[in-house]
């Protein structure tokens, strides 16, 4: 049965009609399908909050679909994804009463179960925690999503040299945390 | 991915991303590496971080597409229908203040009738003095302000015909 046939016929009228949806609803399961991870990744990583992430991320999506969505190819449209869940992200931290990430215990940060295969976020955690809400969402871009310091820019807001600047600090910040971690991980000798 | 100055910055990040670390690399490069600390630093949150999203991506709670599409598009409408709606909108607030105004006139020319009025003893008191008010209002319209009165009508009547056609085209 064809829904959008049926709702958009008990729909608000000839005006509503108007709006041009920016992805019809396969071609938007497609993207959601091959985006959703890496953004939730993203979302999840960077406000260490699971359920903040969540709703971000519908949030991000459904702000995706109702504004116009670049014409250049699905890459374009993802960065445009990030950009709108950055500053959704930022929009969340400027909020008066929020409490920050650098406030909430390390346990709450760290994985529970303690299995082997969560050393990495075991060390990378904590680590995580201790850095500034910026510098992890660009570590994150440029590390994990491996974009360049122009894409960086586009989805941040930032300047390019900016970025640079600001990425190189991050990264021997996170490097010298993520060596002390390990360095805890194998204990004294 | 650019690694600031080291020259051999972008062999070792495709060298990365492809999955030759530390196995399928060149030992040359490997060297390098092992003298580089911009590099290695590199590769060391390179690692970490990508071990880390594949953990959260196979977590990722996957919601309905479908329903995601469907809010999205309840909200586009919704916000088509505020765009159609703010001429009347306007057009309601342009009256309130009109009638406002106009009351806030009334008052202002009127008042010492009103005044009067209140100053009359009892309801017998009270008519009498309207009545006369009213009688001597008409009497200067049928005296010469005809004009006056007609396109006071008009002009009501006007607005009227606009807000009509206002909704009627919406």
């Amino acid at each position: 049965m064809n829904w959008e046939h049926v709702l958009s016929n008990a729909g608000t009228g000839d005006a509503a009609q108007t709006a041009e949806p920016a992805m019809d609803s396969e071609t938007f399961a497609g993207f959601y399908e091959r985006s959703a991870r890496p953004l939730w990744a993203y979302l999840v990583r960077v406000s260490g909050d699971a359920a903040l992430a969540e709703d971000l991320m519908q949030e991000s999506y459904v702000r995706f679909l109702c504004a116009s969505t670049p014409q250049d190819g699905e890459v374009a449209a993802r960065r445009y994804l990030f950009r709108i869940a950055s500053n959704l992200l930022r929009d969340h931290w400027r909020r008066p009463g929020v409490v920050s990430i650098e406030e909430l215990p390390d346990h709450l940060l760290v994985g529970k179960d303690g299995s082997a295969e969560m050393n990495s976020r075991a060390t990378l955690g904590p680590a995580m925690a201790r850095m500034r809400p910026r510098d992890r969402q660009l570590l994150w871009l440029a590390h994990a999503e491996n974009y360049t310091h122009r894409e960086i820019a586009e989805i941040t807001g930032l300047g390019v040299t900016s970025i640079r600047l600001l990425l190189f600090r991050a990264r021997r910040e996170m490097a010298r945390l993520l060596q002390q971690g390990k360095r805890a991980e194998r204990g004294p000798r | 991915m650019m690694l600031g100055s080291c020259k051999r910055g972008e062999d070792v990040a495709s060298m990365v991303r492809m999955g030759y670390w530390p196995n399928g690399c060149d030992e040359e490069l490997r060297e390098h590496i092992a003298g580089c600390g911009r590099c290695r630093e590199w590769i060391l949150l390179t690692q970490s971080f990508e071990q880390v999203r594949m953990e959260s991506c196979a977590e990722t709670p996957l919601r309905s597409s479908f329903l995601l599409w469907w809010r999205a598009e309840l909200r586009r409408r919704d916000a088509a229908l505020k765009q159609v709606g703010l001429p009347m909108t306007l057009a309601h607030r342009f009256a309130l203040v009109v009638g406002l105004v106009a009351a806030a006139a009334f008052l202002l020319l009127a008042r010492a009738s009103i005044l009067d009025w209140f100053a009359l003893d009892g309801m017998q008191g009270l008519w009498t003095g309207v009545h006369a008010d009213l009688l001597s209002f008409l009497a200067t319209f049928w005296t010469g302000n005809g004009v006056l009165l007609v396109s006071g009508l008009g002009a009501v009547a006007l607005m009227g015909g606009v807000v009509y056609l206002a909704t009627d085209g919406q």
